[in-house]
């Protein structure tokens, strides 16, 4: 029998000098308490240790004797030793859970154990059954496989070949045969359900394979398939930064637009439109990678009733704004909620201040023109500053979400007035059970549109700010580029746009679309303000065009607000990264 | 050698699924990351390589330092007020009070709830203008209730890991439940002859004794605070202004908000250090076997 190296665990003060292969348990009584009863194994532990897979299933019984046992207790109890027997498999494995699970307490005494161990393995006949017999020290010593490793480094090796970051994917994307894939934040589900219905009945056959998402999951999932050639035939985007992320992914639009509508197209959509579908395309790129579906204002809602009972008007200047708020404070309801936890209602509202004092400055400084310090810009951060130092947003604004809370506090009565959007026609969506919504939703009844109140010493009139609420693009890879177009058109101005419009998501892109039914003449009022008015007069748009220019902005409102930083530090600190974002950054 | 290469061959197919695996889904995408780290790159068009100036700009990025301070508050601030509660309602559950298991279950329900629930709902609590905590508040006249806490800065971190607190202290609870249960009677059987009272044997003898306990849940807490997303997500999307934002929701932001997929993969690089740092210092302190009870 030759001697082997053993692998010893840690805390185990067993000598493992010349010692044969055995396996040793030693039982510990604590001879105070339920001895016979509770034997704590104090030890148990297999020699080799099971490190070798050859002894994983070829452990025999095998009998051991301890000649020799010297027991170092900590506890009171003076401790009697000496267990001494023949273990099966089953049983040691029995102890070695006792064991295990006490082992680890520092109640249990600690043990020093000296000992031998004389074995008598159970031979057999068959040589494979027997195998410690042959473990050299060679086999034992053997750790880790050359193999295995170099197996391993080959493969991680073979696997980021493969996929690098960083690489732009060989685009392929899409559907098969007549079915075109679609994924988007919006329309919702149920509208989409019924855009792509109506579709399918005009066009039998064909088939759109649809998957709406909530916005920054959306982002998740079409990041990924950009990289991963499953890039969908039709996907939603937002004009400007995002549109742009994907422009390679795109394909330019005006040819399918020139096809389905003559090449006069552009007239069929409201300026804004066409002006932001193009934003941020490179150079002399006059492509449109998207084409707006739906588009809107964003401005300010009033809950009429609550003015009536207070005998106020609408305020249209920043001095009408601040008395009508104090007239209504402390009726238990907010006079002017502002959910300015979300980034884009701080920057629209924002964006709303900044133009009724210097229209377009700001869109200025984002393209380097002026500076995000101009006195104009800093004034428009002090006014915003105001909404809060001078009590016109209730408390805690800058804690309270647009959507769920705000809304349904704003529907339920709890707010004269929000800062919203074009979409807040919605609310009497008529496609839905009238008797199911709130009573000042109910045809729009309690709700009156109005643009933010001007500014002393900026614009006399207030400016419209607004946008592409959502746009659509198709893949440059589509398989089926005709069909595809087919949906989007229809979606933007056919059968399906209608239906998008009859649940008045919001205004739709194109002019002349309207509702098939209204709840009520206010709601017919409301959109006919919102579509003849309104988004034919929009100019300056709710976005910005680097989405680390819309973070910068949106944080340095939200410090404005809390009073961590001056509006002064905040223009300073947009400018930063303005600069670096001018520098390539 | 070649002969026991040949003898392991069947040990190691069984290997090779997990081997797959964990080379498809931890291996490549850590390289993967530490590649895309190196990039200026928004996550769909062709990147630049820049080196290691990510890094530099991360180190010198203060909303980084913000995350690092975060993620230190939340670990310090919610495992051991969790551990302590979820002890003490173990010790009174464990008496076989009126209705325990009823307390067992309801205590463990926010641990099952979706973080997004959760979130919303205790949105809805704290919200300052209508909320419940400020109803309550107005009702007793304890108006500290009616601050502000999740907008203000300074509080967000904390209402945030107040909130983690509650929803989870459940779960510690359980853990102590299932470590009470395995004491043996016969020990403080023991330790009541020998005169020890109420206070003792709890002190001395039941807490010594779920010391794996405290370890796994440590261990178990260290992760779940590196990795904390929804939670911050929902109730402040890691505002105002980045006080409460996390190496998580900092990294999403980055990657899939402002199209710089680089500096996020920076950001993971970051925190798979700061995880891997974390758990092999506690394999280290506390030895390898210590959260399955096995030996040091």
């Amino acid at each position: 029998m030759r001697s082997a190296i053993f692998i010893q665990n840690g805390r185990s003060r067993a000598a493992a000098r010349d010692l044969p292969f055995c396996q040793l348990a030693v039982v510990v009584f604590d001879g105070y308490t339920s001895a016979v009863k509770n034997p704590i194994p104090a030890y148990s532990q297999w020699f080799p240790p099971q490190r070798s897979g050859d002894f994983l299933f070829s452990v025999k019984p095998v009998k051991f004797e301890i000649k020799e046992f010297n027991v170092v207790g900590r506890t009171r109890s003076l401790l009697t030793v000496g267990q001494v027997g023949t273990f099966g498999f089953d049983s040691l494995k029995y102890w070695e859970k006792q064991s295990l699970r006490r082992k680890q307490t520092s109640f249990l005494p600690e043990v020093t154990i000296d000992f031998s161990c004389a074995y008598t393995p159970r031979t057999s006949s068959a040589p494979g059954h027997n195998r410690y017999n042959e473990v050299t020290e060679d086999t034992v010593m053997k750790t880790p496989k050359p193999s295995i490793v170099t197996a391993a480094i080959l493969a991680v090796t073979a696997l980021a070949l493969s996929g690098c970051a960083g690489v732009a994917a060989p685009a392929k994307s899409g559907g098969s045969g007549d079915t075109v894939t679609f994924r988007s934040w919006s329309p919702i589900e149920q509208t989409t359900k019924q855009m792509i219905d109506v579709f399918m009945a005009d066009n039998p056959g064909s088939k759109i394979d649809a998957t709406i998402f909530n916005y920054p999951q959306y982002l998740v999932d079409l990041q990924t398939r950009a990289s991963s050639n499953t890039f969908p035939d039709i996907v939603g985007l937002q004009p400007g930064a995002l549109t742009q992320q994907y422009r390679s992914n795109l394909m330019p639009l005006q040819d399918c637009a020139a096809k389905t509508w003559g090449s006069d197209w552009k007239s069929k959509f409201y300026p804004i439109g066409i002006e932001q579908a193009q934003a941020g395309n490179p150079e002399g790129d006059d492509n449109f990678y998207a084409l707006p579906i739906l588009v809107q204002t964003v401005n300010l809602w009033a809950n009429t009733d609550l003015f009536k009972n207070a005998n106020r008007q609408i305020p249209t200047t920043w001095s009408e704004l601040a008395s009508t708020v104090h007239a209504m404070k402390g009726k238990g309801y907010a006079p002017f909620m502002l959910p300015a936890k979300d980034n884009w209602v701080r920057n629209v509202v924002f964006l709303q201040i900044a133009n009724n004092i210097d229209p377009g400055l700001v869109y200025r400084a984002e393209n380097g023109e002026a500076k995000w310090t101009d006195p104009q810009i800093v004034k428009a951060f002090d006014y915003w500053g105001k909404l809060f130092t001078d009590g016109i947003a209730q408390d805690g604004a800058i804690g309270l979400d647009s959507y769920p809370t705000a809304a349904n506090q704003f529907e339920a009565g709890n707010a004269a007035m929000i800062p919203l959007g074009a979409w807040w026609i919605q609310q009497s969506d008529p496609t839905k059970d009238q008797s199911a919504i709130p009573a000042l939703s109910k045809g729009m009844a309690g709700y009156q549109p109005f643009l933010f109140p001007t500014i002393p010493g900026g614009a006399s009139e207030p400016q419209y700010v607004g946008g592409i609420d959502v746009s659509l693009g198709i893949s440059k890879n589509s398989k089926n580029p005709d069909l595809a177009c087919k949906v989007l058109t229809d979606w933007i101005a056919g059968k399906g746009g209608q239906k998008l419009v009859d649940t008045m998501n919001d205004v739709p892109a194109v002019k002349g679309l309207t509702p098939s039914k209204f709840t009520s003449d206010k709601q017919k009022d409301i959109w006919n303000t919102l579509v003849d008015k309104w988004l034919p007069r929009v100019k300056y748009s709710r976005y910005f065009d680097s989405p680390k220019i819309d973070q910068a902005v949106g944080d340095a409102l939200s410090a404005v607000a809390t009073g961590s930083q001056t509006s002064g530090q905040a223009a300073s600190s947009v400018q930063s990264v303005q600069d670096r974002v001018l520098a390539g950054g | 050698m070649r002969a026991t290469f040949i003898r392991n061959i069947p040990g190691l197919l069984f290997l090779l699924p997990a081997l797959i695996l964990f080379l498809a889904f931890v291996v490549y995408p850590i390289i993967y990351n530490v590649q895309a780290s190196t990039l200026k790159w928004d996550g769909v068009n062709p990147g630049q390589f820049v080196g290691l100036s990510n890094y530099l700009d991360l180190f010198r990025d203060p909303i980084f330092l913000i995350t690092l301070r975060n993620s230190g508050l939340w670990i310090a601030l919610t495992i051991i007020p969790q551990a302590m509660i979820g002890f003490l309602l173990a010790l009174a559950l464990n008496r076989g009070i009126f209705a325990s298991t009823a307390y067992r279950a309801i205590f463990f329900v926010p641990a099952i709830l979706s973080p997004v629930v959760v979130g919303i709902v205790w949105q809805r609590i704290m919200d300052p203008f209508n909320g419940v905590l400020v109803g309550v508040g107005k009702a007793t006249g304890l108006t500290w209730l009616s601050g502000n806490f999740l907008g203000d800065p300074n509080a967000a971190i904390f209402a945030v890991i107040a909130v983690n607190v509650w929803m989870w202290t459940g779960f510690s609870m359980l853990f102590y439940l299932a470590g009470l249960q395995l004491i043996d009677s016969s020990m403080l059987e023991a330790a009541k002859i020998d005169g020890a009272n109420g206070f003792h044997t709890t002190v001395r003898i039941i807490f010594p004794l779920l010391k794996s306990t405290h370890l796994s849940l440590l261990l178990l807490g260290i992760i779940g605070s590196l990795k904390t997303f929804e939670l911050v997500y929902v109730l402040t999307q890691g505002g105002p202004a980045h006080a409460s934002d996390m190496l998580p929701t900092y990294a999403f932001q980055h990657a899939f908000q402002l199209q710089s997929a680089g500096y996020a993969s920076t950001i993971s690089v970051v925190l798979i250090v700061i995880a891997v740092v974390t758990s092999l210092s506690m394999v280290r302190v506390f030895g390898t076997g210590f959260i399955t009870g096995d030996e040091k």
